[in-house]
């Protein structure tokens, strides 16, 4: 974490250095969720849980398959190859890699060390623990939201590395959400700005226009609930704002933080 | 054995050098002919951009070596005892390798339905007699999948479960004959630094495996053919690491006193030393299947001859290595989610991370050669 003081007692506390950059390695990643392919003993890169560097190699050896030059694509079409090879990240995906980077750089150790999986009980889990080892795949927006994971906290001591996890939204019980709080704005140690990174797909996003993609909530009343506050994302606000539009339908909205940070 | 006999036989391996070289540009211009060439549709790798100029190479140039060697056995080397069925199994191999390059060209792609599929398919299916045939078939579709599973891309080839049946039986052959013709004796593997006074086998270094010798010949036969077939990726690299493999196991041959087995190895580095001539980047054909297959069945039956099945980790070392790396980068992706190496084999590995072919056959050579030096020192213990 890392806080940057302005002039008249401002200040803007954001993510680690090591945090950010794994931030900045999933620009222009879409957004994958296994849920609805239901790929098994896959790699993780091809179930929406591939960290940036499996994403790059991936994406090398399908571009060397078919003879495209990745690189010198604009980045429309390097989203839209990705897309058609079913390679992308989802929500809580983007959640483990950027928390991984902040924890170890806080020097509290890896998540794959400090997380619970008490959901990870499938039938292959029971095989034995040699299983359990695919902590990523195996860390949902459940994983985080358990009580030995983290805890709930005020808005007040909102800072970034923090979640706000959206449980049951929608007609589907298990359709779980989970932003990653990169940047807070301070006044007089007040927060007034709240920055967010999620991996989402909005119904208007259509086939290529979904993925990683960053929005902030404005904080109008410190002492009213986050869905009180204003949320904007791609220039939305409201129920137009469908992150908005989830986390109001949404069975519970919590802002929680790991209970090791 | 004498040093005549050596003599004998570096004219044999001299020979095969001189028939094979002969009649390689006819083979070539064979292939040629009936398009037998690799072609983009069918081999993924020629996605890499350094394996771009292989299209249109030849394949099938096994079987220079294949004929060659069959040839000069039946007119030089022909023994009841000792060489008819290391030939057949090689020549049933090839077979199987033949028609696997053939049907990757001219064969169009076969279906590999899953089992859901099939299932559904026995509640709804309109035809009773159907029904009654995909029930009775259920078995054979699950061990297809199980094979697709595994990493088998159902194509246009033979598809990995035919391969490991017609595998199996060559394996059966080579058991049969070690097993219930060639004696008692046959059924001892050495195991080298055992012989001795106190050793725990006797003091002849041998252990009596019994009836396991059979599971144990066809796992080497299997296992040897599939991982020449398996490490016959780059120019120049199966056929130069088989030519050290042939020539420690004909050395071995010499020394347990099998002229004819030493003689047929002989002609196998002569002919592979053509084949390598013509194989070399860039190569003017490929080995294909059919001399994979092959020569992998020969290089198995070979060590259960020689009684070198301990050591063959060693004779056969790159190729080892390389189906390790198989069945490493297997068990990475299905039960750990992520490549162990950027391609398997090996060798497409340190192509992704910029080697050039030149650097990596020749190193493999070198390293295959150590191994093979050590394995021979091994079983001379």
């Amino acid at each position: 974490m890392a806080d940057e003081q302005l002039t008249d007692g401002k200040i803007i506390r954001t993510l680690s250095k090591e945090a950010l950059e794994i931030v900045k390695d999933y620009e222009n990643v879409p957004y994958y969720n296994n849920k609805h392919r239901q790929v098994r003993m896959a790699l993780r890169v091809l179930v929406g849980k591939g960290s940036p560097e499996e994403i790059a190699h991936e994406v090398l050896i399908y571009a060397l398959r078919e003879k495209v030059d990745f690189k010198n694509l604009t980045p429309e079409l390097q989203k839209k190859f990705l897309i058609e090879h079913n390679i992308g990240i989802d929500c809580s995906g983007l959640a483990y890699y950027i928390l991984d980077a902040e924890s170890t750089a806080r020097g509290k150790g890896t998540l794959a060390s400090q997380l619970n999986f008490p959901s990870a009980n499938g039938p292959f889990m029971r095989l034995g623990r040699f299983f359990r080892r695919r902590y990523v795949e195996n860390a949902g927006v459940r994983t985080f939201a358990y009580e030995t994971n983290s805890h709930e906290i005020p808005l007040l001591d909102i800072t970034p590395a923090d979640l706000i996890v959206i449980l049951e939204s929608g007609t589907n019980i298990s359709a779980n959400h989970v932003l990653i709080v990169t940047q807070v704005n301070l006044i007089q140690n007040m927060p007034t700005e709240i920055h967010y990174i999620h991996s989402i797909a909005w119904p208007v996003d259509g086939k290529f226009g979904h993925g990683v993609r960053e929005g902030r909530i404005a904080i109008k009343n410190i002492n009213k609930s986050l869905l009180d506050q204003t949320w904007i994302e791609n220039g939305k606000i409201g129920l137009e704002n469908f992150t908005y539009h989830k986390a109001s339908a949404a069975g519970s909205l919590s802002l929680r933080r790991l209970n090791w940070l | 054995m004498t040093v005549e006999f050596l003599i004998r036989l570096l004219g044999y391996a001299l020979l095969a050098c001189l028939i094979s070289a002969i009649w390689a540009p006819l083979l070539t211009t064979f292939l040629y002919r009936f398009k037998i060439t690799r072609r983009r549709d069918y081999d993924a790798t020629l996605s890499i951009e350094s394996r771009q100029g292989k299209e249109g190479t030849p394949i099938m140039g096994g079987l220079l070596v294949i004929i060659t060697v069959a040839i000069l056995t039946y007119f030089f080397n022909w023994s009841r005892a000792f060489t008819w069925v290391p030939i057949g199994v090689m020549l049933l191999s090839a077979l199987l390798g033949g028609f696997d390059d053939l049907l990757n060209i001219f064969g169009t792609p076969r279906r590999s339905r899953k089992v859901a599929h099939v299932w559904n398919l026995i509640k709804v299916h309109k035809n009773i007699p159907m029904r009654i045939w995909l029930v009775l078939t259920l078995p054979w579709t699950a061990f297809k999948r199980i094979s697709v599973w595994l990493g088998s891309h159902p194509g246009r080839g033979i598809h990995v479960h035919e391969k490991f049946i017609m595998q199996f039986v060559a394996g059966g052959i080579s058991a049969w004959w070690v097993y219930w013709k060639l004696g008692e004796h046959w059924r001892e593997i050495a195991i080298p630094f055992s012989s001795g006074g106190g050793s725990a086998f006797g003091g002849d270094g041998m252990m009596n495996i019994d009836f396991w010798i059979i599971p144990l010949i066809i796992f080497v036969v299997i296992a040897a053919a599939n991982s020449v077939n398996i490490a016959d990726g780059l120019d120049g690299l199966a056929g130069g690491a088989l030519i050290p493999t042939f020539g420690a196991m004909g050395v071995l041959a010499w020394v347990r006193g099998l002229p004819e087995i030493a003689i047929l190895n002989a002609m196998v580095v002569g002919a592979l030393i053509t084949y390598t001539y013509f194989n070399v980047k860039p190569a003017r054909f490929q080995m294909g299947d059919v001399g994979s297959l092959g020569l992998g069945a020969l290089m198995g039956i070979n060590a259960v001859v020689l009684n070198a099945i301990v050591v063959l980790p060693f004779l056969a070392f790159i190729f080892v290595i390389e189906t390790l790396t198989v069945i490493v980068q297997v068990i990475g992706r299905n039960f750990f989610g992520k490549r162990i190496f950027r391609m398997a084999p090996l060798h497409h590995h340190y192509e992704l991370i910029g080697w050039s072919e030149e650097k990596i056959v020749m190193r493999f050579w070198l390293v295959h050669l150590v191994a093979v030096i050590f394995g021979l020192w091994l079983a001379l213990h």
